[in-house]
């Protein structure tokens, strides 16, 4: 299983599939990241899709899930909420893999490891046309790392020759100068809170 | 009014036709990165961005966002204008970074301030790297100082001149494919 270290990652793929391919791909993810993972993709699928789409949950079981499938009229599927899943339902699901050809975009599964496990184990005709495309998130790389910050603070100060608390107290007296740099300074020291005193 | 006072006055006027004319409006931090993302992502496939995929992830970051605040940074820090810190390329040469301040804590968010650069291949017998830096400075309680929110420094950090009002996606895509660098320069 490929590792993918953010969403943005996952993005990319799906804006790479190739064309009229109906590629349908998992990303297993950790589940307390699952619905954070969802809205961050809700926000912005459908920017890397190019299609409309759709988010639809398969709590209420397999039968219902392709059905709303079948009847719907976006390009793109955004599916989750497979942890009430058991063996049987995935095996409902397998059955009507070939329902989801109907559309030529494809889509996407959010699942636990748990989900996963189970669908790789009773669901090997729908894991075999996913073939190769189950990634593993590692969410959150995208996010500045601390020694990232480090460094971008210790470019800031040798530009400007003062410290991180003159900054701040030049923030707090309102006489922070209004170049961009010195924003992204108050942010990267988490203070963004003094931006709203230069206003 | 004449002179030097007529001056002051075109200048706010400026500032206040292109405040009122940019996009500054996002709805999230995240989703304008996304979107950002995506536009590198397409120069990338088209062949324009040098950089693949994987590496426009490296160098896409976001702040953490704490107090609704964000930063989205394209390359590192490079004040000195050094090749070696990370940064995007294109393949006519030219090379960029750009950070944009995001605040969510007013409804809609909004882009705040930013500062795009974009370095120009050296000529023989140039020492210095010409670049063009387009900026947003943050607001400010003084009415805007100088109401040259929006300018541009034309290769010289010290000289800034009024900018066209452009959004910083705008911007990227005037870095991307705005920008002709002919085999044959003007001056020659």
């Amino acid at each position: 299983m490929d590792k993918l270290s953010s969403v943005d990652e996952l993005l990319q793929k799906i804006e790479l599939r190739p064309p009229d391919s109906n590629s349908w791909m998992v990303l297993v993810a950790m589940p307390d990241d699952i619905q954070s993972i969802i809205d961050e993709l809700q926000d912005s699928i459908e920017i890397f899709s190019e299609c409309e789409t759709i988010t639809i949950s398969g709590e209420s079981g397999a039968r219902n899930l392709v059905k709303c499938i079948k009847d719907t009229s976006q390009e793109y599927f955004l599916l989750h909420q497979f942890e009430s899943w058991d063996s049987n339902e995935w095996k409902i699901f397998d059955a009507f893999r070939t329902q989801l050809d109907k559309n030529t975009n494809g889509g996407l599964l959010v699942l636990s490891e748990e989900s996963n496990r189970l669908m790789v184990s009773t669901a090997p005709h729908f894991v075999s046309f996913v073939s190769s495309r189950i990634y593993y998130l590692d969410k959150d790389a995208d996010i500045l790392t601390p020694e990232e910050c480090e460094q971008r603070l210790s470019a800031l100060q040798e530009w400007s020759g003062q410290t991180n608390e003159e900054i701040i107290a030049l923030a707090e007296n309102r006489q922070l100068p209004t170049d961009p740099e010195y924003g992204e300074w108050l942010i990267l020291l988490d203070r963004g809170d003094l931006l709203e005193r230069q206003k | 009014m004449k002179g030097k006072n007529s001056w002051e006055k075109f200048c706010k006027e400026i500032q206040e036709r292109s405040l009122n004319q940019t996009l500054l409006e996002v709805e999230s931090a995240e989703k304008f990165k996304k979107q950002i993302l995506k536009c590198l992502n397409d120069a990338s496939n088209e062949r324009i961005l040098s950089a693949n995929l994987s590496k426009i992830h490296q160098l896409l970051k976001i702040s953490n966002g704490k107090q609704g605040h964000y930063e989205i940074l394209g390359g590192s820090k490079n004040f000195k204008r050094i090749q070696d810190i990370p940064h995007f390329k294109l393949h006519n040469g030219c090379w960029f970074d750009f950070t944009i301040t995001i605040d969510e804590t007013c409804k809609p968010a909004q882009v705040i301030g930013f500062d795009f650069e974009i370095r120009f291949p050296q000529k023989e017998g140039e020492t210095k790297v010409p670049f063009l830096r387009i900026d947003l400075n943050l607001p400010d309680h003084n009415n805007d100082a100088k109401n040259i929110r929006f300018h541009l420094h034309p290769s010289n950090d010290d000289i800034m001149i009024h900018s066209p009002p452009m959004s910083p996606l705008e911007i990227l895509h005037m870095f991307l494919y705005g920008i002709n660098i002919p085999e044959k320069p003007r001056s020659s």
